[in-house]
């Protein structure tokens, strides 16, 4: 395995799982509609960017099928009563940024490679990433105040 | 005296240039004085007098003097002052014991009042507690309240039922521009050449509005006509070109419509590059969306929108509006804000003749927003702004951190969510009937029952939230009490006292002046927070907290309102006010100035105030693009209609009020939902036959009524409760989704998939 394939095939992993997360956050939550409607249209951008990585795959001349969406590697410990959309969202966070950074090489081989594909598909993903994850920290700071003053 | 329930519209006095005069009157009985006021039955803002004998209201006409009206009324402004007459005014507080609701003293419900919302914030905290008001209380009222729950009660839970109706047009300002406000004049209407009404039932939402339209179309250099509207309404009929997109394809719609533009538009190439930001985003975002790809989601033809764009595109003025069919809608934020990039690429901003309108709903919604009862700072300043939040300190002379400013204000919905899950256990309601007005009611009215949440409602009837309440305050209504109210084209109108109040109903400004009272709140140097007694001193007081802001009323006074209403601002440099914003091509935008630092109109995320001032456009307005996601729900072979919901000419929100004037209820007694001929002969069913209309959230049972809208589209009129009809559902918001925009966070009420099903009659 080279170096472009280990990082493809680790974004591909990482990418699964924030999709996976964002489902999992958008059925445990189904009353509160903004969550239940930014994670659902949120993993709808993960799968296009898996679907991005796997032509990126090809053009590198390493076949790789990230497959279905795993099981979640996403935390299932013990909620607390009051607290749990500001802990999905934390956990959330975790693995938005996770991915983000996982994008990070890619997006500085796009910028030494500007006529590339990396250079046509990179930037568009990464902003969407700082796009779910400017909204996570927003839900974050909306719901921690009434989390912790009144439950 | 005209016959306004049939002759809705009145006489017609076609123009071009100044509209003239018509005094409109309508009365009961010889009045003994006439006392100036405004009605408050529409967002239009008609100035009109009060007729009163014998200390009670005996009718009213319209005030030939004002800039607004021009003495013209409509048949809910000549009718609609009997409701203050009605036998069924609540004339002393109420509290709950058990199942009932029992009469009380003000003593002791002023007692209730304090010992519920301090004991719950002594224990819970000010996060328990939650007040969700109105788009028609007056200024001062409004005024009084924000400093009563920002620095006394210190919630951050505070909303207006505006952000049912106009939170989007807020919204859409501020993105553009950089702050709230409509740029024209309703003077402007009068010399356009082109009115561009999107979502916009105006014959039947502000009819004196439309009068003035009609006089244009059958004037002198008659405008061109294009609404936006899914239904062939009364609006639509006098269109050159009536558009009516699938509902929920606003977005795309405006998308296909710049696309054309952009492509073979007159463009003000000079204006975008020196006085916006942002176009070659515009470009990009427009550029999938032909003519072809528009008509797959909107089902607009090519051929019709091409003619649209022509108009919209070559037309050397415009005025356009945007109301609910778009603020209600899927997308709301978004659509709204391509209308007012249609008139930044075309340069018609700031101009005579041209203008946009982002329009509001209730008569007094631009000042909720102002005096920030929706939540949102006081005179558009920005809550992410340290300078804006010290400044207001400084006006309140308050420390800045009693001021709730760490998080964006809590919106409606969230509020009434967050009484479900038990975090706030105190609802101060005042003014508006959420139990009618909010979707998927079943929902709402399990959450106002919550043992745990004990609720006010503060009103003049017995309204179907106030019967769910655990007290509930009479309060004065519009004629009983003085104080001002500001319209969409920023004129400020005086409705002074002309009857007392009946019983022992109090003016909601002397329900909040008592409840500080007793509250004891005061400021930091240990004087009385509320500093006024009166509504005269509250709008002094305003005056002084609006001064250098762009909504500065500071030049304003009661006195100098008692002609005509003046538009804001009204100060030193504009004594008489100014008539249209942005003339210099100058916005409010600078990251010191403007009200927020913007949204991503897909996610809701505020935009950071460090990025923000990275690129801070410095006065010049903002061309936000915008990209298409899927509705919430769509229709299936289970919920194969889309349904929308709004409003009728004769009634005025949940029929507190019109409900209770023979004449408007008789007009239009009960609701129905409208569908297509086609449809109507698939599903077997003929006009006034009782049809279910039901959705994933609820059904109701409603009389058919039979044409001018599309196959495979409902409408039912949202007015209808149950305060005056028992017998089974029938309120629109029974089927509505709970979801909302994810900018400005207004509710989708014109979006939901339902099914239909005729009502066998039963064999006696």
């Amino acid at each position: 395995m080279n170096h472009s394939q280990y990082i493809l095939n680790r974004l591909s992993t990482f990418e699964n799982h924030l999709g996976a997360a964002l489902r999992t956050i958008a059925s445990r939550h189904p009353n509160d509609y903004h969550i239940r409607r930014n994670c659902i249209l949120f993993a709808g951008w993960s799968e296009n960017h898996l679907l991005t990585l796997q032509r990126l795959m090809k053009e590198f001349e390493n076949v790789f099928d990230p497959g279905p969406l795993s099981e979640p590697e996403f935390p299932k410990a013990k909620p607390i009563r009051g607290m749990e959309l500001l802990q999905d969202l934390e956990n959330l966070m975790f693995v938005a940024h996770r991915v983000r950074t996982a994008w990070i090489p890619l997006e500085q081989a796009a910028k030494v490679q500007p006529n590339s594909p990396l250079a046509q598909a990179v930037p568009r993903i990464c902003s969407d990433l700082d796009r779910v994850i400017a909204w996570v920290q927003t839900e974050i700071k909306n719901s921690a105040p009434q989390a912790l003053t009144v439950i | 005296m005209r016959d306004s329930i049939k002759d809705i519209w009145g006489e017609r006095t076609p123009h071009f240039g100044e509209w003239s005069l018509r005094e409109d009157e309508h009365l009961t009985a010889p009045p003994e004085k006439w006392v100036q006021s405004t009605c408050v039955l529409c967002s239009v803002g008609c100035a009109l007098d009060i007729g009163v004998a014998s200390g009670k209201i005996v009718g009213v006409r319209g005030r030939p003097v004002d800039r607004v009206n021009r003495g013209r009324l409509g048949p809910k402004g000549l009718h609609g002052w009997k409701a203050n007459n009605h036998p069924d005014r609540l004339l002393q507080p109420l509290v709950r014991h058990g199942d009932q609701l029992k009469p009380t003293s003000w003593q002791e419900a002023m007692a209730l009042l304090v010992n519920h919302s301090r004991d719950t914030k002594q224990k819970f905290g000010a996060g328990a507690l939650g007040i969700y008001n109105s788009g028609q209380l007056t200024l001062e009222e409004y005024y009084t309240l924000t400093l009563l729950t920002d620095c006394g009660l210190q919630t951050p839970h505070v909303d207006g039922n505006t952000r049912l109706c106009t939170s989007t047009a807020a919204i859409a300002l501020i993105e553009s521009f950089g702050t709230d406000g409509n740029p024209g004049s309703f003077n402007d209407f009068d010399t356009t050449e082109a009115i561009f009404l999107f979502g916009h039932n105006m014959a039947e939402t502000q009819t004196v509005l439309w009068s003035r339209v009609l006089d244009r179309l059958m004037g002198p250099r008659r405008p061109k006509l294009i609404v936006v509207d899914p239904r062939r309404t009364a609006t639509a009929r006098e269109a050159d070109i009536h558009l009516a997109p699938r509902p929920g394809s606003n977005l795309p719609l405006m998308l296909g419509l710049l696309h054309l533009i952009l492509q073979k538009g007159r463009l003000d190439e000079q204006f975008i590059a020196e006085k916006t930001v942002g176009f070659e985003s515009l470009k990009n975002a427009v550029q999938e969306w032909t003519p072809n790809q528009t008509e797959k989601v909107t089902h607009i033809p090519p051929a019709q929108l091409e003619r649209c764009a022509d108009i919209l595109g070559h037309s050397p003025t415009l005025v356009s509006t945007v109301l609910q069919g778009v603020y209600q809608s899927f997308e709301a934020s978004a659509s709204a804000i391509q209308v007012n990039n249609l008139h930044l690429v075309r340069g018609l901003i700031g101009k005579p003749g041209s203008t946009v309108f982002q329009m509001n709903g209730q008569p007094s919604a631009q000042n909720t927003r102002e005096c920030g009862a929706n939540g949102e700072m006081v005179a558009f300043r920005n809550w992410n702004n340290r300078a804006h939040i010290n400044d207001l300190a400084r006006v309140w002379n308050v420390a800045p951190e009693r001021i709730p400013h760490a998080t964006p204000p809590t919106h409606a919905l969230q509020i009434f969510r967050y009484a479900e899950q038990g975090s706030i256990r105190f609802l101060w309601i005042i003014g508006t009937n959420p139990a009618v007005t909010l979707p998927a009611l079943q929902r709402i009215r399990e959450i106002l029952s919550k043992d745990d949440l004990f609720v006010v409602v503060q009103d003049p009837f017995l309204s179907e939230t106030a019967a769910l309440a655990d007290l509930v305050l009479p309060a004065a209504m519009w004629g009983e009490k003085t104080g001002c109210i500001t319209n969409p084209d920023r004129t400020v109108h005086l409705c002074q006292q002309a009857v007392a109040p009946p019983g022992q109903a109090r003016s909601d400004l002397d329900i909040f002046l008592e409840y500080a009272r007793a509250m004891d709140f005061r400021d930091k140097d240990g004087k009385a927070l509320i500093k006024w007694t009166t509504p005269e001193e509250a709008f002094q007081a305003w005056g002084d907290c609006s001064r250098g802001r762009p909504c500065d009323y500071s030049g304003l006074s009661y006195a100098k309102l008692s002609g005509s209403g003046i538009q804001w601002p009204c100060n030193d440099q504009y004594p008489e006010g100014k008539e249209r914003l942005y003339t210099d091509g100058v916005f409010n935008t600078q990251a010191d100035y403007c009200e927020l630092f913007g949204h991503d109109l897909v996610t809701g995320a505020p935009i950071a105030e460090e990025t923000y001032r990275a690129a801070d456009p410095k006065g010049r307005a903002i061309i936000k693009a915008a990209q298409h996601v899927a509705p919430p729900e769509d229709t299936d072979e289970n919920y194969p209609f889309l349904l929308t919901t709004g409003r009728l000419v004769y009634h005025w929100h949940t029929r507190t009020k019109t409900g209770r004037v023979k004449e408007l209820h008789e007009a239009a007694p009960q609701p129905f939902v409208q569908l297509s001929e086609p449809d109507a002969l698939t599903l077997g069913i003929a006009a006034g036959e009782l049809v279910q209309v039901s959705s994933r959230r609820g059904s109701i049972v409603v009389p058919a009524r039979i044409g001018d809208i599309s196959p495979g589209e409902v409408f039912v009129p949202f007015h209808y409760g149950y305060w005056d009809h028992a017998a089974h559902n029938r309120a629109a918001n029974e089927l509505t989704v709970t979801g909302w925009d994810p900018v400005s966070k207004q509710p989708f009420f014109k979006y939901a998939a339902v099914q239909l099903s005729k009502v066998p009659v039963l064999q006696s």
